[in-house]
C-alpha cells in the first residue's frame, strides 16, 4: 500500500491548480461580508459557494482524486419573500459538481415552496409547506449542500450516503409541520409526502411514486441537548423495458440522532440501524413469450457515526469522527457478497476515521482541512471507480476546502 | 466603545436558573449585562426566556396582536451578542447561527436583520415598527430616540 505524504501530494497536482484555488479564495475574500442581503422589506437573498481540493492515496472520490482533484464545488442562491408574517415564498437554485458522481452540474431547484403558518401562538405553531420541500433527515440533511453549515467537508457517509444524496434531498409534494415549546423542552415535527427528484439519467429508467419522510426533533435548553427520530420511505418504479412492473424501494426504517452542545465542544452521534432496499418485479425473457420472474432482491444496510467537535479558540474548530457503513448488516465482512458477484468483499463496508480542522477566516468564510483513514470502499461511486478490482481496501484521503455563505 | 462592561450579571432570572456551575464559568469570562429592547409600539410588559428564544431563533414571527416581529441582532462575534446569547437566551451564538442556517437554506424562514453596532441597533429598533433587539445594560438612551424604544422585563 502506498503511503500518503505531503511531498507526493505536491508532486501529484500541477501548481496551476494551486493558483486556480488561490484565485478562488481571493475572490471569495474580496466580496464584502454580508449576513443577509435584504433586497427590500421582507425579501432576502442568500447564497453559498465552496471549492475543495481532494487527494487520495488510491481510489477516486469526487473526481480523479488519486492524482489530486479540484472537481468538488458547490454553488447556490436563494430568495425568500415573507409576504405576510404567516406566509412565505422561497426558492433555491443550486449547482453541484462532485467529480463523476453527479450527472452534471446544471443548476436545479433545491427547493421551491410556499410556507403557510395556519396556527401561531406564543408556545405553539402549525403550518404547511407546499411544493418542493427539503427532506428533514437526521441533523444535517436540510443543509447538506451548504459547506458552512456542515460539521466537516464531507458528511459522514454512514447516514448521509452520497450515492443516494440526490434522491433524498427533497420531495415534490406537501409537508405538515408543528412545533411546541414546553417546560421540558421544544418539540418540532415535520411529516411530508411527495415524489422524489430524479436527475435526467434516472428519469430514463425510473419514475418517482409517492414517498414519505418525517422527523421528530426535541431540543432542550436552546439546543444544549438535541434528539431526533427520522424516517423516510423512498419509492421508485422502474419502467424500462423489459421490466414493465419493476419497483425499487429504499427505506430508512428510522434514524436516531443525538447531540450535546456545550460552549466549547459538541458531541454528535447518529445511527441508522436499518436501511432497507428492495428491488422487485424484475423478469428475464430468454426467448420472446417466455418469462422468468427474478426473486426480489432485498438488502438491509446499517450505519452509524460518533463525532466530537472542539472549539478551542474563537473561530477555530477541531473535529474527530468515527464513521461506519455496512451495505448488508447480515454480511458485514462482505464474504457472501464477494462469493456471489466476484467483487471485492471490502466493497460491502467502509470504516472511516476522520480528523479535521476548520478556521473562520471571516464571519462568512471558512477554510477546512481534513484527513480520512478508510478501510473499505462501500461509499465510493461506481461511476468513478469503474473497475472494482482496481480499488484498494485501505486508503487515505486529504481534503482542503474554502467556503463562503451569506 | 459605547458598551459598559461589568462583572455584575443583570439578568437575575437566568442566573438563578443556571445554578452554581454556570456562575463559576461566568466568573471566568467577562459577561456583559444585556437588556432586551422593543419598539414602543410593542405593547408587552414582560417576556419569558422561552418566548425570547422562539423570537430570536426566528420561529415566532408575530406579536400577540398579530403584527409582524422584526428581529435585530448584532454580529455573531460581537461581545454583546455573545453575552445576549448566553445570559439572556441560555444558548450559544453558534446554536443561533445553526437555527438561522436551517431556515435560510431550506426555505422555511428568514434570518434576522443585522445591526453592525449598538448605535445602529438603537436606531433600527427605534425606527422599525414591531422591532425587537438588545443593548448593553445602562446604554445611554437619552434624547429623541429613547421615546421610541422600551426596555422589556424578563418574566
Amino acid at each position: 500500500m502506498k503511503t500518503f505524504t505531503f511531498s507526493n501530494l505536491g508532486r501529484r497536482h500541477p501548481w496551476q491548480n494551486m493558483t486556480k484555488s488561490a484565485l478562488l479564495l481571493v475572490g471569495m475574500l474580496s466580496v464584502p461580508p454580508a449576513v443577509a442581503v435584504e433586497l427590500s422589506e421582507n425579501v432576502q437573498l442568500h447564497g453559498f459557494a465552496s471549492q475543495a481540493y481532494v487527494s487520495t492515496t488510491a481510489n477516486r472520490f469526487f473526481g480523479p482524486s488519486d492524482s489530486g482533484s479540484f472537481d468538488f464545488r458547490e454553488l447556490g442562491v436563494n430568495l425568500s419573500w415573507l409576504a405576510r408574517p404567516n406566509l412565505q415564498f422561497a426558492a433555491q437554485l443550486g449547482s453541484r459538481k462532485a467529480g463523476g458522481t453527479e450527472v452534471n452540474a446544471r443548476p436545479r431547484f433545491d427547493y421551491a415552496l410556499v410556507d403557510y403558518t395556519f396556527y401561531n401562538s406564543e408556545d405553539n405553531r402549525g403550518g404547511v409547506r407546499v411544493g418542493r420541500h427539503r427532506i428533514p433527515l437526521g441533523f444535517y440533511n436540510l443543509t447538506r449542500d451548504v459547506a458552512n453549515a456542515r460539521p466537516s467537508i464531507f458528511l459522514p457517509e454512514s447516514v448521509y450516503y452520497d450515492q443516494s444524496r440526490s434522491l433524498l434531498l427533497a420531495l415534490d409534494g406537501g409537508q405538515l409541520y408543528g412545533e411546541t415549546r414546553t417546560s421540558i423542552g421544544d418539540f418540532f415535527l415535520e411529516v411530508g409526502a411527495g415524489n422524489l427528484i430524479l436527475d435526467s439519467k434516472a428519469k430514463e429508467t425510473s419514475k418517482a411514486t409517492t414517498s414519505y419522510a418525517g422527523r421528530l426533533l426535541y431540543e432542550r435548553d436552546g439546543g444544549r441537548l438535541r434528539l431526533a427520530l427520522s424516517r423516510i420511505e423512498a419509492n421508485l418504479d422502474i419502467y424500462q423495458r423489459p421490466f414493465p412492473n419493476a419497483k425499487a424501494n429504499y427505506r430508512f426504517s428510522y434514524i436516531l440522532s443525538g447531540q450535546y452542545n456545550a460552549e466549547k465542544w459538541s458531541l454528535t452521534g447518529e445511527w441508522s440501524p436499518e436501511v432497507k432496499s428492495t428491488l422487485s418485479g424484475f423478469i428475464v425473457q430468454p426467448v420472446p413469450g417466455f418469462v422468468i420472474r427474478v426473486p426480489d432482491i432485498k438488502q438491509t444496510g446499517e450505519g452509524y457515526y460518533l463525532q466530537g467537535a472542539y472549539r478551542f479558540l474563537p473561530g477555530w474548530e477541531a473535529l474527530l469522527r468515527y464513521d461506519v457503513l455496512y451495505n448488508d448488516k447480515k454480511d458485514k465482512s462482505g464474504t457472501t457478497y464477494a462469493g456471489l458477484g466476484g467483487l471485492p468483499r471490502y466493497n460491502n463496508f467502509a470504516k472511516d476515521k476522520t480528523v479535521g480542522l476548520a478556521w473562520n477566516v471571516r464571519r462568512d468564510t471558512k477554510i477546512r482541512a481534513e484527513y480520512h483513514w478508510v478501510n473499505g470502499t462501500a461509499y465510493l461511486s461506481g461511476r468513478e471507480n469503474l473497475n472494482a478490482q482496481n480499488t484498494r481496501q485501505y486508503w487515505e484521503m486529504f481534503a482542503l476546502q474554502a467556503s463562503y455563505s451569506f | 466603545m459605547e458598551t459598559k462592561r461589568t462583572r455584575r450579571v443583570g439578568w437575575k432570572r437566568s442566573v438563578a436558573a443556571a445554578g452554581g456551575l454556570v456562575l463559576g464559568l461566568l466568573a471566568c469570562s467577562s459577561a456583559i449585562a444585556v437588556e432586551v429592547i422593543v419598539n414602543s409600539d410593542v405593547a408587552i410588559p414582560s417576556i419569558s426566556q422561552s418566548t425570547l428564544r422562539a423570537i430570536f431563533t426566528m420561529h415566532l414571527r408575530q406579536w400577540p396582536n398579530g403584527k409582524p416581529i422584526k428581529v435585530f441582532v448584532l454580529p455573531e462575534d460581537n461581545s454583546v451578542h455573545v453575552s445576549f446569547s448566553k445570559e439572556v437566551l441560555n444558548t450559544f451564538p453558534y446554536q443561533l447561527k445553526r437555527s438561522w442556517d436551517v431556515l435560510v437554506y431550506s426555505g422555511s424562514g428568514q434570518a434576522p436583520s443585522v445591526a453592525e453596532s449598538t448605535r445602529e441597533m438603537l436606531q433600527k429598533v427605534a425606527t422599525t415598527p414591531g422591532a425587537i433587539g438588545y443593548l448593553p445594560d445602562g446604554y445611554p438612551m437619552e434624547g429623541r430616540k429613547n421615546e421610541n424604544v422600551r426596555i422589556v422585563e424578563p418574566r
